[in-house]
């Protein structure tokens, strides 16, 4: 549990460096759409590792998401409904390998077996 | 009963039915660039059959080459008198079916356990999807519907083998690639095609369990490959001697450029890549540009929901499955299809982005929508099959399946139901009784009949012309690209496209016709004997001409005795050209070399005179009979407009100067900034930002008498201006050429207040020698860069009280030889819209003036002069010629109160391709600004004398400056207009937004809000409209040597499209044999024992092939396109590897056979 809350406490450090970065970048003038994203897929992705997240994790984010994004998009919220329809697809980026990847594990563990 | 269960039976009666619904009115449908090809199959067979097509002026086919089969059986088949509807609803029926059948076992194969209705209705949501519908059946191209039907073939064929490992599946796979060749016309098809099956290879060697599988998926794959390529190689190897021709890299060249293309598909991305509509399956430029009420059901939140439900069910349908392999399969498959169809859009476009500008084959996707939609619709299909089924297992409860159907079959199907799927949003193709269906008058059966009886191989000039497209105005109408070369027997000049040397004569041959004296050396060059004018044509839609000023034209020439009427088909009449001689292939006696580009009117020049340019007059040696020179380029310098450039743009905002300790940070962030720009325009500008803050800063290190800083400051521009030459020279040569004028213009006005700014700071130092020598070669040294750019002049321009810097015209030209030059301008029209009667003009030549009176020269040419040049570049420049105002002036006041209030001022003089600057003072005296709109007489009309204006631009009240201003605009959209318009409109001010805050939504309704309406007053004076200077000054030698050779008789026969036997008699000199046909250098010319004539053919005549022939006497020579010999040896490998492949399959099912 130590290690888990240690963890998490990195994240969070992570997460401010992150924000602080996103805040740089808007006051600058540099494209922060793009970075935002990169950002986020990077952020995602070190969570994945650190926490050891299973694709079920990334895939169910994925469509909450996906469920918010739509209805917004049904109610005429188009931009943030774009914004996070995009989070979701970083979502299914790093979720479906990941996927594929424990089946390639569970699969050759059962045929070594 | 039982019958109904069988659900290949389902599919084809589902299909016929649709089919049946599509063509209950008997006629073939057709619209877009695949044209009318279910018209005549033997006249479409006849632009394929060889590797040389008879088409325009001729052409190497390429890929195209891949449906010739295809139209050889289906013009056998029409022989036997089947009527081409009925072929075109087979056709559709077929596609329909082995789409259907083979997406149902596709699904069958992965899944076994699903229902077959569930597969069944994963038949409908492939046939029927909006991505499906836009791509393929609204897109109507033959080869997109025999993509969409192969594409589950292939991948069943593909995974069927290595599931069963049977190598029988592979010689499938290659017998129905062979029966499908026409999808090969497609390069992008044939990458995503093996995209695909190296997807699924790559997939399936993951998974494999041993060395021995792999080995198999390995060995499997690369038959695949190895076989598909030996029967394929027949169009594979035209394409590559396509791609390796003259032709294709004068098209690269000339016509594409990656920055374009990367601008189209980023611009493709933004709109069709967002993640909403595509989860939602919508391409959203289709479903928000109609009217059509069928478009309008896709808009409705309700479909929307539905859509996105099963994007929905599909998505859980993953997570649930997400440990088996189908649904990885396919969901990667989906996943990765996705991140292709966004293009360069956000998230992460970036790699797509990157791999788009830094791979050739990558330019093919530049509508990833278009391309990468068969492979997402093709994922989507199984795994949302296998969704609904599990999910209806989950509930226990059919209510999933229900709704899916109802939204697949009813929903989604209704446009495929009632036939609209084949309507779209402009005439006549909005007409949903009509629809793609198209009636060819029997007048077109008439005139084919009466070409056929004129003798010989001649070709038709069809007039008006403009662009690629057509509308006909027939009972049943259409629109696409121009149908001329196939509905009638003879090709012809009849549209303008992207084709090397073609679009040279194309685009300018109307302008010829209308401009120059003589027309018919031009048609005679082109082998041309008749002019076809076309009345039946929509011209005011694809701002073409009226046709009858090519009849009045045609009429004054029939007078002359230049042309005569030679037959009328109800709206098609054929002109004949009375000097016509028949000249497929010709001798010619004498050369002319031009410098710089020919133009079209050239061909006039000289009788029984061979045209070259200069590479091809270098090329036989012969460099100094120059008769043209024309300008290598034209640079424009003009006075500095004010308004034109906020000052912040040109020297933008500095809040931190070189003396404050974060100036390195914000050097550091400039260059992260720049790292972030992709788009090469884009980083020129944003380069010529840094160049201006740079100079910007200048300005307080003067005040500070900072001298370090400033020269440190100078040293960081000229850094940058190295990176914004190399960026420059990048972005001017991959744009298009009509493009580099404006771009040119815009960069010069830029340095000029450059070079303005830096002699401000070197007066300023007036007094201290040593800096302002030291700013003196700053200025010397920017001049010195952007004249290797070609943005400025490389002689000093002479700017006097005598000669102003109005607006200078420079033009380069490359002089062979030191000599006396006459300088002339060929514009009978000239005098009509400038004012050329000041008896002098100032020339500027290279670094001296002249002065000059021009004269008109009999021949209708502006004499400008004789001039001593020397050999090289030399640079003439003058002030553009005083534009006469094109309308009767006048000052006027507006008002509105009620309602709009607008005045009109006729254009007199307008000249068609040319373009036109308005300008105007205007005080905005109460409420609104005036809105200027331009109405020709080849404007759209909407009836009752209303039409759309051509341009629109709307001045808007300032906030601030409430002066007198002027403003101006430049148009080009008089095009193909031979009278226009200019109206202003004024409306009354909107106040009902503003008097009620927020503004309440009936305010939109005028009715409504007119009551709040208040008056509107402008006051409009000096209004101008001027014709640009376009007409291009040339040189021409003084002294011309010209050998008057004499030439032998030629007679010839043709063999085929790609061969001609050549009989020349009574040869004394050597001679120039020309082959009217485009330029290409597989064309050779051999003697009687296959020996060629030189390395290939030259350029002559800008798009004939030209041969040196230095034989004499009466001898045999042949002419022969050679890529038709290499076809015919690949043609056997790709029979003879068939043949095996054959045997292979039946020795393979001679067991299942016997057994029976």
């Amino acid at each position: 549990m130590k290690r888990i809350f240690s963890k998490t406490f990195l994240l969070f450090l992570f997460g401010v460096l992150l924000l602080s970065v996103l805040f740089i970048i808007y006051t600058t003038g540099l494209p922060v759409q793009s970075i935002f994203y990169w950002l986020t897929f990077i952020y995602w992705l070190v969570l994945i590792i650190v926490l050891k997240l299973s694709s079920r994790f990334s895939l169910l984010i994925s469509l909450i998401l996906f469920a918010i994004s739509a209805f917004a998009y049904i109610i005429t919220i188009a931009n943030p409904a774009e914004e996070i329809m995009r989070i979701a697809f970083i979502g299914l980026i790093i979720g479906l390998p990941q996927a594929f990847i424990e089946y390639l594990k569970d699969y050759n563990s059962k045929s070594s077996k | 009963m039982n019958i109904l269960k069988n659900p290949f039976l389902i599919i084809g009666l589902a299909a016929l039915i649709l089919v049946s619904i599509w063509f209950k009115n008997g006629n073939i449908m057709g619209t877009g660039e695949s044209g009318l090809p279910f018209y005549d199959f033997s006249l479409q067979y006849e632009t394929v059959k060889t590797t040389w097509f008879d088409y325009g002026l001729g052409g190497a086919v390429n890929v195209n080459f891949a449906s010739s089969p295809t139209y050889y059986v289906l013009a056998q088949i029409q022989r036997l008198g089947i009527p081409t509807f009925l072929l075109q609803a087979a056709f559709f029926w077929i596609c329909l079916f082995i789409a259907g059948s083979f997406t149902y076992k596709l699904t069958k194969e992965l899944f076994e356990d699903i229902e077959d209705k569930y597969l069944i209705l994963g038949v409908f949501f492939y046939w029927f999807n909006p991505i499906t519908l836009v791509n393929v059946w609204n897109r109507f191209l033959n080869n997109y519907f025999i993509f969409f039907a192969f594409l589950p073939l292939a991948l069943f064929l593909f995974i069927k083998g290595i599931k069963n490992r049977d190598f029988k599946y592979c010689y499938l796979f290659i017998l129905s690639s062979a029966f499908f060749s026409y999808l090969h016309s497609s390069m992008a098809f044939n990458l995503l095609l093996w995209c695909l099956l190296f997807y699924a290879a790559f997939f399936y060697l993951l998974l494999a369990k041993n060395f021995k599988e792999r080995f198999f998926i390995i060995k499997y794959f690369f038959s695949f490959v190895i076989l598909w390529f030996l029967t394929n190689l027949w169009w594979i190897a035209q394409v590559f001697s396509y791609a390796t021709s003259s032709t294709f890299h004068e098209a690269a060249e000339s016509f594409f450029t990656s920055v374009g293309n990367y601008s189209a598909f980023s611009d493709l991305s933004s709109s069709l890549g967002r993640l909403t509509e595509l989860f939602a399956f919508r391409n959203y430029n289709f479903f928000t540009m109609s009217d059509l009420p069928w478009f309008l059901l896709y808009n409705f939140p309700l479909i929307k929901l539905l859509s996105l439900l099963i994007t929905f069910l599909i998505l859980l349908g993953i997570y649930l499955g997400r440990k088996k392999s189908p649904v990885l399969f396919f969901s990667l498959l989906f996943f990765i299809s996705l991140f292709l169809i966004k293009g360069n859009n956000y998230p992460l476009g970036e790699i797509f982005g990157w791999l788009f500008l830094n791979s050739t084959l990558m330019q093919l996707f530049r509508n990833p929508f278009e391309k990468f939609g068969f492979l997402l619709v093709l994922a989507l299909v199984p795994l949302f099959i296998f969704s609904i089924s599990i999910l209806d297992k989950y509930l226990k409860r059919k209510i999933i399946f229900w709704v899916s159907a109802f939204t697949l079959v009813v929903i989604w199907g209704l446009p495929f139901w009632t036939g609209l799927v084949f309507t779209a949003n402009y005439p006549p193709l909005n007409n949903p009784q009509t629809k793609y269906e198209v009636i060819v008058p029997k007048d077109y059966k008439d005139a084919s009949a009466w070409l056929k009886q004129q003798k010989g191989n001649f070709k038709l000039v069809a007039l008006p012309l403009f662009g690629e497209g057509i509308t006909y105005n027939w009972e049943k109408g259409f629109s696409g690209i121009d149908l001329t070369n196939q509905i009638f027997p003879v090709s012809s000049v009849s549209f303008d496209t992207t084709v090397p040397f073609y679009h040279d004569i194309a685009s300018n041959i109307q302008k010829v016709f209308f401009e120059n004296d003589k027309f018919y050396p031009v048609m005679n060059a082109l082998n041309a004997k008749y002019i076809l004018v076309r009345e039946d044509i929509n011209w005011q839609q694809r701002k073409m001409i009226n046709p009858q000023k090519i009849t009045e034209e045609l009429e004054k020439r029939a007078r002359n005795g230049e042309f005569k009427k030679a037959a009328t088909f109800g709206k098609l009449t054929f002109w004949e050209n009375l000097y016509y001689k028949p000249s497929e292939i010709y001798a010619l006696n004498n050369m002319a070399v031009i410098s710089g580009k020919p133009q079209t009117e050239d061909l006039s020049l000289k009788q029984n005179t061979a045209l070259l340019s200069e590479s091809a007059g270098n090329s036989i040696g012969n460099p100094d009979n120059f008769s043209k020179i024309y300008p290598r380029s034209r640079l424009i310098i003009r006075e500095f407009n004010q308004e034109s450039y906020a000052p912040e743009y040109i020297f933008p905002y500095v809040s931190t100067y070189p003396d404050s300790k974060k100036y390195q940070l914000i050097l550091i962030k400039e260059k992260i900034q720049g790292l972030f720009i992709t788009d090469l325009k884009k980083q020129l500008d944003f380069k010529l930002q840094l160049l201006g803050k740079r100079l910007n800063e200048t300005n307080k290190e003067v005040e500070d008498k900072n001298d370090r800083l400033l020269f440190s400051s100078l040293d960081l521009y000229f850094d940058i201006l190295s990176d914004y030459e190399k960026l420059y020279k990048d972005y001017f040569g991959s744009v298009q050429s009509n493009q580099k004028e404006d771009i040119q213009l815009e960069q010069a006005e830029i340095f000029q207040k450059h070079l303005l700014h830096l002699s401000d700071l070197k007066n300023s130092y007036k007094e201290n020698l040593q800096v302002s020598s030291k700013l003196d070669s700053y200025i010397n040294n920017l001049k010195i860069v952007l004249a290797a750019l070609e943005i400025y002049p490389q002689n000093e321009l002479v700017v006097s009280e005598t000669f102003p810097l109005t607006t200078r015209l420079i033009y380069k030209y490359q002089v062979p030889a030191d000599e006396e030059y006459r300088l002339l301008i060929k514009d009978k029209e000239l005098l009509q819209n400038f004012q050329i009667e000041n008896p002098q003009i100032f020339l500027q030549i290279n670094d001296s003036l002249k002065t000059i009176t021009p004269e008109w020269t009999k021949d209708n040419l502006l004499y400008l002069g004789t001039h001593f040049l020397k050999k090289g570049e030399n640079e003439i420049s003058f002030n553009t010629f005083q534009p006469k105002n094109l309308i009767k002036e006048e000052d006027f006041n507006l008002q509105s109160t009620a309602s709009d209030s607008s005045k009109g001022f006729p254009i007199s003089n307008i000249i068609t391709d040319r373009k036109y600057d308005i300008s105007f003072d205007y005080l905005i005296k109460k409420g609104s600004g005036p809105m200027i709109s331009l109405y020709n007489d080849n404007s759209v009309s909407l009836g009752e004398g209303k039409k759309i204006p051509e341009s629109f631009v709307e001045i808007r009240p300032d906030y601030y400056d409430f002066d007198k201003k002027n403003f101006g605009f430049s148009t080009g959209a008089l095009y193909g207009a031979t009278s226009s318009e200019l109206v202003f409109i004024l409306s009354p001010w909107k106040s009902c937004g503003n008097s009620l805050l927020p503004e309440p939504e009936w305010c939109q309704d005028n009715r409504r809000s007119i009551s709040f309406d208040r008056q509107s007053e402008i006051s409009i004076s000096n209004l101008l409209v001027t014709e640009q200077f376009t007409e291009t000054p040339y040189l021409e030698k003084v002294k011309v040597e010209s050998s008057q050779l004499k030439s032998p008789q030629i007679t010839y026969t043709k063999i085929s499209d790609t061969e001609y036997e050549v009989m020349v008699k009574n040869a004394e000199e050597n001679f120039m044999l020309v082959l009217a046909q485009l330029y290409d250098t597989g064309w050779s010319l051999k003697n009687e024992n296959g020996k060629k004539f030189g390395n290939g053919p030259i350029l002559v005549n800008i798009f004939s092939n030209g041969w040196i022939v230095d034989k004499q006497g009466n001898y045999k020579l042949v002419l022969e396109y050679e890529p038709q010999k290499r076809l015919e040896t690949t043609s056997k490998i790709s029979i003879v590897t068939l043949l095996v492949i054959t045997a292979l399959i039946l020795w393979k099912t001679r067991k299942a056979f016997f057994r029976k």
